[in-house]
């Protein structure tokens, strides 16, 4: 158990530290010990619980949204076609598999 | 398929963007947003808006900002927010580093909050408020 905590420490967050990594939190963009220190402060803490829980409100509310936006099915056409170009550009590097 | 198209995205963005990973000024810093956005929410808190997502008409009103947003806006918060895919996917579809993206994706959220709350007002959802928005620290 001793030995544990010695070869690996998590950061501890204040409410500073942890509510600037509110969105890479959230898009889980963190390493593990970050997302660990942001879930241990959010544990701990009264104040920032209530911004996360919005926020997180709000992207599935934007997830959810996805069919309603007309510019997004756009974009997915034009991303198909972005992956079909650097796929094939892939494939004739002889770099692509899977 | 899909980690596929993940490693052909990574290594497009590697190859051709890692180069401007620190030529992203300070009026980007994606901090700034993301601060600016919790302030927000502690306006609406205290302005009693915290519920706007449960008041007004959600999809619409995201598809209304969402217009209101510029292209390359648009285009993050489509990609990561509404498509699912990463910070390093999503700049290599732009063809951006991923500074850029996490910037344009923090600003774009605000915008697309402020607008919905803007319009929460304007429909007198919450009667009359006279709080700037992002006012409240």
């Amino acid at each position: 158990m001793t030995s544990d905590i010695l070869h690996h420490t998590v950061p501890v967050f204040d409410c500073m530290e942890t509510v600037r990594r509110l969105w890479d939190y959230l898009d889980r963009e963190l390493s593990d010990d970050d997302m660990a220190a942001v879930d241990a402060h959010l544990a701990a803490c009264s104040n920032c619980p209530p911004h996360f829980t919005f926020e997180r409100q709000f992207l599935a509310a934007l997830k959810a949204a996805r069919s309603q936006d007309g510019a997004s099915s756009g974009l997915r056409a034009r991303v198909r076609a972005a992956l079909e170009q650097g796929s094939s550009a892939m494939r004739d590097a002889g770099g692509a598999h899977e | 398929m899909r980690r596929w198209l993940f490693t052909i995205c990574k290594n497009v963005f590697l190859r051709g963007a890692e180069h401007e990973r620190d030529t992203v000024s300070l009026d980007d810093d994606p901090m700034n947003d993301t601060y600016a956005a919790v302030r927000l929410h502690n306006a609406m808190v205290a302005n009693g808006e915290s519920l706007l997502l449960d008041r007004i008409d959600v999809a619409p009103a995201i598809a209304r900002a969402m217009q209101q947003l510029t292209e390359p806006f648009r285009l993050a918060v489509s990609l990561v927010d509404m498509e699912g895919y990463g910070y390093v996917e999503a700049a290599a579809l732009l063809g951006v580093p991923v500074g850029t993206v996490r910037s344009r994706l923090f600003r774009a959220r605000r915008q697309l909050q402020e607008s919905l709350l803007s319009h929460a007002r304007d429909a007198g959802y919450f009667g009359t408020s006279t709080r700037p928005l992002g006012g409240a620290a």
